[in-house]
């Protein structure tokens, strides 16, 4: 297995555990169940007794490894240098092991075959892939600036669509020139990649590739912090470069326009870093840009952000296995929980896993009515 | 009863350590407090074991002389420290080994050096602080009978089948 050479140099000292203000476990799957081996640290150990043959594949390592949610905080709160880098790589190649040995947890198997014979994982047909954008008269890819990807959780997932909508909208009346590509969209495959399927996301990254080519696309937006990743550190440049922008970054460079809309009254609003741009690509300020261009929104912070955000769970294919998703100690409803500390009564995302997560989380915590989760542009949305 | 007849000792801090030098207090305040995993990555490899002998203060220098022979003997890295307990009637006194968990020869090194070590300080009149199950085997072949067969009837009656904490002070 790649990697497998660093797993006996971590030394359980615990810290990928936490924030660095200590003031609860940051890690979601270890902040669920309680057990060592669910921390970065011990799933390294057992990962190392594994390949040396002392533990034997079973459904309990299976779910060990998977549910990782691959947010990132061990890699920042590491105390080893260089090492600390490959711990999110050991843990992939890990799944990878798994995968080709066919042992794999049953949702992670439905998920992968899902996207396999699908192409998304909700086993729907290509055609309602361009639903999403219904009545919005959106421009289909054409040569302009940019191409809107909205994922398979923004074209088929009615949280997600419910997002993807309102982000177009406002990208329109900002008069942000871009194209979408509707029911040709393909998956981004970040999440194949992040549970171990290198053959998926390899073919997904061709196709997607050879049609950015064929159209000319010079620069994409994503909905999803998810594909903005995938696109931006994981597509090879070298075969066909291109741009990429998560839609905040784009309106965090509209923010004059932002700020010119009538003030609302008051809002009271906290924000929650989705791990995929906050953590893995350090974009901390453009979500803040433009919350805060925002005339009358008050931005109240909770305890852990930015690079110490609590995780709602859903990475790491999460969002779609939840193996992390039920009880109250679920990361999500511990991250609703922390959001009701601050007093807003919005709890802000910049992610349609987030979103879908949070919003069931509050649901489950009794707090609809007390908090309510939208999307930036939901917040902007109502006053553009 | 033993905490009421205790109390006096504890309020007055002759049972504890006595308060950390100003050096090592603000190493052991560091957040993170990376020493400890830095050590264990000496040999690049995420391990590290150490003894820590409670024992008089006078016996420093020929504790001190032992630790290093021994890690020589052994071929072992080491790092060495002590803490004054009480009102100095006696220390805390250790030999660390650090070792590469992936090399089954540094690991042997290392516990072979562990075990030296822990024979030295019994041998010495002292006794191995938070003592590893080798050392606690040492530690209970050492032990007075009377005491050992005390703790045997008391693991008896609250743990008879052996449940709690296996593996560890198994006087049986």
């Amino acid at each position: 297995m790649e990697f497998a050479d660093i797993l006996h140099r971590c030394f359980r000292c615990g810290y990928c555990k936490f924030p660095n203000n200590y003031q609860d476990f940051n890690c979601p799957s270890y902040s669920k169940f309680r057990f060592e081996t669910y921390s970065p640290g011990g799933r390294m150990w057992v990962l190392r007794a594994w390949l040396n043959g002392e533990l034997k594949t079973s459904p309990r390592l299976a779910e060990i490894l998977f549910s990782c949610a691959t947010c990132g905080n061990c890699v920042e709160h590491c105390v080893f240098p260089k090492f600390k880098d490959d711990i999110l790589h050991a843990f992939l190649a890990a799944r990878e092991e798994m995968v080709n040995q066919g042992t794999v947890p049953p949702a992670v198997r439905d998920y992968l075959k899902a996207l396999q014979v699908h192409g998304n994982p909700y086993r729907l047909p290509g055609s309602e892939r361009g639903k999403w954008q219904d009545g919005l008269g959106l421009e289909p890819y054409s040569g302009q600036e940019y191409l809107f990807h909205a994922g398979c959780v923004g074209s088929l997932d009615e949280r997600g669509m419910k997002m993807a909508r309102s982000v177009a909208s406002l990208l329109k009346k900002l008069g942000v020139p871009f194209g979408i590509l509707g029911t040709e969209e393909s998956c981004d495959g970040n999440e194949a990649r992040s549970l171990g399927e290198k053959g998926v996301f390899q073919s997904l990254v061709e196709q997607n590739i050879q049609a950015f080519q064929r159209l000319g696309v010079k620069k994409v937006i994503t909905l999803s912090p998810h594909a903005y990743h995938a696109f931006k550190n994981d597509y090879p440049k070298d075969s066909y470069p291109f741009e990429v922008f998560h839609y905040t970054q784009v309106l965090g460079a509209q923010a004059k326009k932002l700020a010119a809309l009538p003030a609302s009254s008051s809002l009271k609003v906290t924000y929650h870093d989705p791990c995929y741009l906050g953590r893995h690509n350090k974009e901390y300020q453009a979500p803040r840009k433009v919350l805060k261009s925002i005339s009358g929104l008050q931005l109240l912070e909770m305890g852990r952000v930015k690079e110490n955000a609590f995780c709602c769970g859903g990475g790491g294919g999460n969002f779609f296995t939840d193996l992390l998703g039920s009880g109250p100690e679920s990361p999500a409803r511990a991250r609703v929980r922390e959001a009701m500390e601050t007093g807003a009564s919005i709890l802000a995302v910049a992610c349609p896993n987030c979103a879908k997560m949070l919003e069931d989380a509050a649901k489950a915590e009794d707090l609809e009515g007390k908090i309510t989760v939208k999307e930036i542009s939901e917040i902007i949305g109502e006053k553009a | 009863m033993i905490r009421a007849s205790l109390k006096g000792l504890i309020s007055r801090k002759v049972g504890g350590f006595l308060p950390l030098p100003p050096p090592m207090k603000k190493n052991f305040l560091e957040a993170p407090q990376t020493t400890l995993a830095q050590f264990a990555d000496v040999r690049k490899g995420g391990g590290f074991e150490y003894v820590g002998g409670i024992m008089p203060i006078d016996l420093f220098p020929k504790a001190y002389r032992a630790g290093i022979d021994i890690a020589a003997r052994q071929g072992t890295t080491y790092s060495t420290g002590a803490r004054i307990i009480g009102l100095g009637h006696c220390m805390m006194f250790f030999f660390a080994y650090p070792f590469n968990r992936a090399d089954e020869t540094d690991v042997d090194r290392a516990r072979r050096a562990l075990e030296e070590t822990n024979r030295e300080v019994l041998e010495m009149g002292g006794i191995p602080w938070k003592a590893e199950a080798p050392a606690q085997k040492q530690i209970i072949g050492r032990m007075d009978p009377h005491t050992l067969a005390l703790i045997n009837r008391v693991q008896s009656m609250l743990d008879p089948q052996g449940i709690m904490n296996p593996g560890n002070w198994e006087v049986r």
